[in-house]
């Protein structure tokens, strides 16, 4: 009787082997795709010329007494207050023309621990962006603004609790 | 008869393998190549900008903007006199920036695009201390990357007499 070659795979190791790194290789891609999300956001996300058009929308609206009244007495029941339309500030004329000049697309004021981050109202990636603020810092206030060229940025103001 | 060694189709397999992992590789070494120089680039303009608009908005806020002036008209050249009495000059060609005394170089395939300084003036209130808007642009445009700016846009609430 002819003696029979045992040497080669069964079918079970061979899929075993073959679950196994597909396994491994899956699991890689995708912690190279959230690797590469994640370096793609760290570009539009408090960019240089985002924070730098916070920092003048925060300039102004420490000048502006009346807004900063509203904010104080209004911003614990409402969630937010959005500035966008610019009906709350005084000089309503420079405020358009300022959120013009700085490519401002959307944006609005909020308490600096951020504990309700449910805000409805603005687009996915605006949604997605306002979920990774991490509230920090002991100001009272943080202004949230998305930008006409896809980008965003948070700065905070108030004065300090310390 | 002897059974030791290879016969020629295992070769012949064992060497076209070879050849296309060993391709594929070369591939993935150049796309890495490539991505690091571009990142490398990308990273260095995004640290350029942030220069720039530091010194910019430091100057021009801080030290508070009194007025500007063209020096020449050949090419995109101001003198910003600021209140504490010192002068700001700001030269921007198509592949330098020279603030003050920090000159920006721009290699490569980076330069300035059409650089604009205007002023609008906005009707306000009379509490509120200013009336004119000064917008700085500055647009710095990479070859790889044509859709983003990675110049400054400046905008400076202040007075003039």
């Amino acid at each position: 009787m002819k003696k029979l070659n045992s040497s080669g795979f069964m079918l079970a190791e061979t899929l075993i082997v073959t679950t196994f790194v597909a396994g491994i290789l899956i699991f890689l891609f995708i912690q190279f795709t959230n690797l590469g999300k994640a370096y793609d956001d760290s570009y539009i996300y408090n960019t240089t010329e985002g924070l730098y058009a916070l920092e003048d929308i925060k300039e102004y609206i420490n000048t502006d007494l009346d807004l900063l009244l509203y904010i104080e007495e209004n911003i614990e029941t409402m969630k937010y207050i959005d500035l966008t339309d610019c009906s709350l500030f005084t000089n309503e004329n420079y405020c358009v023309n300022l959120f013009n000049l700085e490519n401002i697309d959307r944006i609005f004021i909020t308490t600096n621990t951020f504990d309700n981050k449910n805000i409805t109202g603005y687009n996915e990636d605006f949604n997605i962006f306002i979920g990774k603020i991490i509230g920090e810092g002991s100001e009272k206030y943080r202004l949230v603004a998305s930008f006409k060229n896809s980008m965003f940025a948070t700065l905070r103001l108030g004065d300090s609790d310390e | 008869m002897n059974n030791k060694g290879l016969t020629l189709i295992e070769l012949i397999t064992t060497f076209a393998l070879s050849a296309v992992i060993i391709v594929l590789l070369i591939n993935v070494v150049v796309s890495i190549r490539n991505v690091y120089s571009r990142v490398s680039i990308k990273s260095d303009l995004y640290i350029t900008q942030s220069n720039l608009s530091n010194i910019l908005n430091f100057k021009l806020h801080d030290d508070q903007l009194d007025g500007y002036e063209l020096c020449n008209d050949s090419t995109f050249c101001y003198n910003f006199s600021l209140v504490n009495g010192e002068t700001l000059k700001l030269i921007v060609e198509e592949n330098k920036i020279t603030v003050g005394d920090q000159v920006y170089k721009l290699t490569g395939k980076t330069r300035v695009v059409n650089p604009t300084l205007s002023v609008e003036y906005i009707e306000l209130n009379e509490e509120y201390n200013g009336n004119n808007i000064l917008v700085l642009k500055i647009p710095i445009i990479n070859e790889l990357y044509p859709n983003i700016d990675f110049g400054v846009n400046l905008v400076h609430l202040y007075n003039i007499n």
